[in-house]
């Protein structure tokens, strides 16, 4: 039976399989026979099914279960699956979270699920606080198996503490920090942005605004002691400014983005304000290696790297670090409908759109027989790539380079290195490009990373390359079989859009800070509910308002559980078109008269 | 009953110069009822105006502490402004003349739903535009105040058009003021023979005050030269610097600091024989009761736009090159303050109490030269009604003076006439100011035509050669537009490449303005004119547009024909 159920699993999951295959069973793990011959496990001395009969048993718990309407059944405890068969004769979408690869083995050793496999997806020995908040959904429902919670309680509750946390509709106050420069600028916009649009109020503490004057620190001494000495003094200057913006805002949550100038210091006395500090490092760990003094400071730690860099962040007692890989932002990655002329200027056969690090400089002079247009930054003009390269090298912005993709019939996404010839055998994770392209619903091929496998379907969803020779053989390919690229890309399209998007990425973020420190956040809350049932409070001036309708629909454009700002009302003010009504003069009467009196 | 609403929310002097008007709005228009809205901080000098029919006040004073500490509440002050706003609209004014140059009053304005408004409004849409003339000018001058020769009092009477210019400001002592007065100076043993002088050493704005240093120095000069008794006035918020002063005065001092209340302090000032004052509202009520003034002017005083209003004041207006101030500006090295010395408001004092001449001499043993930095000045009513402040003490006739005095003659013609004066009358207009203007500069300035006022004046005469042709040149285009707009079809290509041109003539002027600032105020007076510009009827545009032009061409024509005349002049 066990093997005629891997069989049917490693169709779909073939590692899971494996993995159950190989596990030990312990004693405490057993399985005996029901009154009515039905097998039944025993965990550590609980009986997860009835003794008598665990078909009817099943039928009853299913039948009372109230959110089956739901579209998505994320059943916790997989016991031998009696509860799960149920379900399925509803024809549910179905997610299994089992803690145990021994209880999977035991109960594929006693019950045939082969047929099912495919309609199942299996979550075992995931980290209990991501996989709760990659789940939360308010489109799923969650089925406990009780015995399985009773067994597993700890790892259910980190798991249904997160979970809850992605499906709260709690809005916080997030403030996110930017770098000063560099491509994790661009993330932290799109994550700012997602926030907002999430119903989270946003504070962006955009240093890029300290650019200029950072870059120019070498130009002030040719001593470069000195030249440190001064950048670190610029760089605790950052953080200070950071620190006076957190004071002024007075968030929930601190979100630092990779390259924001956070010392030791600033984070510690960031964290002094009772609010957890989070850090989502976007960037290749073995290329950018500050991390090894910081990680430890922040709250959460995330990073776009799993499997050696966890381990080593778990080596160096980094305790919430988790695994976050880069997304798309739909509302600027999206498919357009371009001109004829846009068509013509931003596509070309094959494209690539990127900085000009050391590997596609060597690994693109290959392609240059091929209708090849290459645009962004840092690209030597002088080289023999020269005629491919578009718009004198200049930057290219997201709703330009969105463009491209839409134009080209092969988008080409090499991950950068500084060190190899083209390919990196061994990338591990994946670039924001291959999200983006995705998006866009445009076609791409990758160089291989191992950590794509986990985000698309290789071959269905994406197609990678290996070397050179693979990349050439695959554009001519694809160039002639536009009808394959388009199924491909949709598909593509579709999976980043189920699953690839700043939205879920942020929602597993705040799910894991808010099952981890909701003690902390909560009092934060509490605290300002206080304040805002206040004089301000949107709720208390709808209530005074009474029978103004003229205010109380000028009010309606505010959050109802929102305190009143001056700085928001004109913010609205300033937005609105057309005549300006008697509320909005009177609150720039109001405006006028508390600036004075400042 | 034409119903008038003056809106004022600015402080007690600027409600003092404000009163002309509305006594001018009474005769003008028979019948008329006056109302105004005011500051309630300030609002008590309007309880001593019979012309005032009616006065509402806006009370922001009642949320300064919730303010103060953060916790007001928007409902309370939305409500409160809102019922203000219905109560005010609910009186059904006919005119509205706003006074206060600010956003607030002007958002007021346009929640007021008057028709005949002046002043400061808001449109619609939220943009703000000035709609008189005369306040038009009034921005104008904010930014090129060394060339304005115009009181605020007469601006605002200009802006109401009223029939005949009233000389004096009013406040109205009650009796029982006038008999406390009369108790307490006898309670201080002053009498009717007495010379009592009194100081308004305090301001709201601590850069217009005289340092105590120099009030008390020139308290001590004026009892012992002049046997004078001396009284320092003040709020009870300045108390300790009218202690300060009054202590400190050999023999003593009234100390009257928050011993008054505003009539008691009009019926004080009335029996004074001259004050001693900063530009205060304490000055411009002493100039309504006719108390002889010596007014200081240094920072961003100056005493041409807020001079006392009234015959026969002095004011010394301290002279650094970089007076007065410009608007909104912070200074943080006031040396003009200590322009003005003790001796020379001494020797002014003088002047005032037995109308005498003043000329700039060595004071005492030749140790001390007197308004070496400041210039004397003394009110008059000019020729056109309006008030002046001419020098007594001679100085050197400069470029500034030349001009300012030219704007004035020139202002007065055209702001506000809807007539454009064709060359022969403009030409008989700057033979007859021109003589005017001669007849000034030599009663009151020392003439030399140095080759430096040469050079300048002959560079101004070309500049406002070219800006003038761009005037002519503007107004022809804007012709051509009307005629194309009137089409039943207009070509919209020809009208867009003239609204080209249009602008490139509107950048020329620009230019030769920024590069002359001396004819800055016609340049900004246009500039301002095509701001208040509105709407999007091309016809309606271009017709504006044309009349700034023709308003830019009267006004060079003007200054131009009398500067080649003041040039001709110098050179005899």
């Amino acid at each position: 039976m066990l093997k005629k159920n891997l069989e049917s699993l490693s169709k779909v999951n073939p590692e899971l399989a494996e993995k159950i295959l190989r596990v030990r069973i312990s004693q405490d793990y057993k399985i005996s026979g029901s009154k009515e011959n039905f097998p039944v496990l025993t965990v550590r001395g609980l009986q997860l099914h009835s003794g008598y009969a665990p078909e009817k048993e099943a039928e009853k718990i299913v039948a009372a279960f109230e959110e089956k309407e739901k579209k998505i059944i994320h059943i916790f405890g997989f016991g031998l699956g009696y509860h799960v068969k149920e379900f399925l004769k509803e024809g549910k979408e179905i997610v299994i979270i089992e803690p145990s690869l021994e209880i999977l083995n035991l109960a594929f050793e006693s019950v045939d699920f082969s047929e099912w496999m495919d309609k199942l997806t299996f979550k075992s020995c995931e980290e209990p606080f991501q996989l709760g908040a990659q789940l939360g959904s308010e489109e799923a429902a969650l089925f406990t198996h009780q015995v399985s919670k009773k067994i597993f309680n700890d790892y259910y509750d980190a798991f249904f503490r997160a979970y809850e946390g992605a499906r709260s509709d709690i809005k916080l106050r997030i403030m996110v920090v930017g770098p000063i420069y560099g491509g994790s600028l661009a993330t932290a916009g799109f994550v700012e942005n997602t926030l907002k649009a999430m119903g989270h109020e946003t504070e962006f503490v955009d240093c890029s605004l300290f650019a200029d004057s950072f870059h120019k620190i070498n130009l002030i001494t040719s001593n470069k002691l000195h030249e440190g000495i001064i950048r670190t003094k610029y760089t605790n200057f950052l953080g200070e400014t950071i620190i006076a913006r957190a004071i002024d805002f007075s968030p929930d949550i601190i979100l630092a983005m990779a390259q924001a100038p956070m010392s030791e210091k600033t984070i510690s006395r960031l964290k002094q304000s009772e609010v957890p500090v989070a850090f989502w490092f976007v960037e290749d760990f073995r290329e950018l290696t500050y991390w090894r003094e910081l990680a430890h400071c922040y709250d959460y730690f995330f990073s776009i790297q799993k499997g050696e860099f966890q381990d080593l962040l778990s080596k160096q007692g980094v305790k919430n670090s988790y695994y976050l890989p880069q997304a798309c932002y739909p509302s600027i990655h999206k498919e357009l409908d371009l001109s004829a002329d846009e068509k013509k200027y931003y596509g070309s056969d094959l494209s690539f759109v990127g900085a000009g690090y050391y590997n596609r400089q060597k690994f693109f002079q290959g392609l240059c027989d091929f209708n090849f247009k290459i645009w962004g930054s840092e690209w030597n003009t002088r080289s023999i790539l020269a005629p491919h390269i578009q718009e004198n090298s200049k930057r290219v912005d997201p709703e330009e380079y969105v463009k491209i993709f839409n134009s080209s019939p092969i988008n080409l996404n090499l991950h950068s290195s500084t060190f190899h010839e083209g390919v990196n055998p061994n990338g591990d994770f994946v670039n924001p490009r291959t999200f983006e392209i995705a998006a866009c619903g445009a076609f791409q091929l990758v160089d291989i990373r191992s950590e794509l496998s986990s985000l698309f379907s290789v071959g269905d969803e994406i197609v990678q390359f290996e070397n050179l020779t693979d990349l050439r053989d695959k554009i001519s390919y694809y160039l002639a079989r536009p009808d394959e690229r388009k199924e491909i890309s949709t598909k593509a399209k579709k999976r980043a859009l189920k699953d690839h998007t700043f939205e879920k990425r942020l929602k597993v973020l705040l799910g894991i800070i808010l099952a981890k420190d909701f003690a902390r956040i909560g009092r934060k809350i509490e605290e300002r509910k206080k304040k805002s049932s206040g004089i301000n409070c949107i709720q208390n001036m709808l209530l005074q308002a009474g029978d103004d309708k003229e205010l109380k629909n000028f009010l309606s454009r505010f959050k109802e559980e929102s305190t009143l700002t001056l700085k928001e009302v004109m913010a609205v003010i300033e937005k609105s078109e057309g005549a300006i009504t008697k509320p909005e003069a009177i609150f720039m009467m109001i405006n006028e008269i508390l600036k004075e009196g400042e | 009953m034409k119903k008038i609403l003056i809106l004022n929310l600015t402080r007690m002097g600027d409600l003092m110069m404000t009163t002309p008007l509305i006594a001018g709005l009474k005769q003008t228009i028979p019948g008329a009822h006056v109302t105004v809205l005011v500051n309630s901080k300030f609002s008590e000098v309007c309880r001593y105006n019979s012309y005032i029919d009616e006065m509402y006040e806006i009370n922001i004073v009642q949320f300064e502490k919730k303010i103060a500490e953060g916790e007001v509440s928007f409902y309370e002050i939305y409500t409160y402004l809102e019922g203000l706003v219905d109560k005010m609209r609910a009186l059904r004014f006919d005119m509205l003349i706003n006074l206060t140059h600010s956003k607030l009053s002007a958002i007021l304005s346009s929640l007021l739903n008057i028709q005949d408004v002046r002043g400061f409004v808001s449109d619609e849409t939220g943009n703000r535009f000035v709609s008189n003339p005369w306040f038009v000018y009034f921005c104008n001058l904010l930014f090129n105040r060394p060339y304005n020769r115009f009181h605020l009092t007469d601006i605002n009477q200009k802006a109401g058009d009223t029939k005949t210019l009233i000389k004096s400001l009013t406040f109205e002592i009650p009796d029982e003021a006038n008999e406390w007065a009369k108790d307490y100076l006898q309670s201080h043993n002053i009498s009717d023979e007495d010379t009592l002088i009194a100081f308004q050493p305090a301001s709201s704005r601590e850069d217009r005050r005289w340092a105590a240093k120099n009030f008390i120095e020139l308290g001590n000069i004026l009892k012992s030269k002049l046997g004078a008794k001396v009284i320092v006035l003040g709020v009870k918020s300045e108390a300790s610097l009218v202690n300060e002063i009054a202590s400190q005065i050999t023999g003593g001092a009234i100390d009257a600091s928050g011993k008054t209340t505003i009539p008691q302090l009009g019926a004080v000032l009335k029996r004074c024989n001259a004050l001693v004052t900063n530009d205060t509202g304490t000055m411009h009520i002493a100039s309504a009761v006719n108390t002889p003034i010596v007014a200081l002017f240094f920072t961003h005083a100056f005493v041409h736009e807020t001079g006392p209003y009234g015959e026969g004041h002095l004011a010394i207006q301290a002279n650094a090159a970089c007076s007065p101030c410009s608007h909104n500006t912070k200074c943080n090295n006031m040396i003009c303050k200590n322009y003005i010395l003790p001796e020379e408001v001494e020797r002014a004092i003088f002047v005032l109490l037995s109308k005498d001449q003043v000329k700039p001499v060595l004071e005492g043993n030749g140790e001390k030269e007197i308004f070496k930095n400041s210039t004397l000045f003394r009110s008059v009513f000019d020729k056109d009604g309006m008030l002046a402040y001419n020098p007594v003490t001679k100085k050197s006739l400069l470029i500034t003076d030349i001009l300012a005095n030219i704007y004035r003659a020139m202002w007065v013609e055209v702001l506000g006439k809807n007539d454009f004066p064709d060359e022969k009358e403009m030409d008989f207009l700057i033979s007859k100011k021109s003589s005017t203007l001669f007849e000034k500069f030599n009663t009151f300035f020392l003439v030399d035509s140095g080759v430096n006022l040469k050079r300048e004046i002959e560079e101004l005469l070309s500049a406002l050669g070219s800006i003038k042709q761009c005037f002519i040149n503007g107004g022809k285009i804007t012709n051509e537009i009307l005629i194309l707009a009137s089409y039943k079809s207009p070509d919209l290509a020809e009208i867009k490449r003239m609204g080209e041109l249009i602008a490139d003539i509107d950048t020329e002027i620009e230019k030769v303005g920024n590069s002359h600032p001396h004819i800055s105020p016609i340049i900004r007076m246009f500039s301002f004119g095509k701001e208040n510009l509105a709407g999007e009827n091309i016809a309606d545009l271009a017709r504006g547009t044309n009349t700034l032009y023709k308003n830019g061409y009267t006004e060079t024509f003007i200054v131009e024909g009398i500067l080649r005349k003041t040039n001709e002049w110098l050179l005899k």
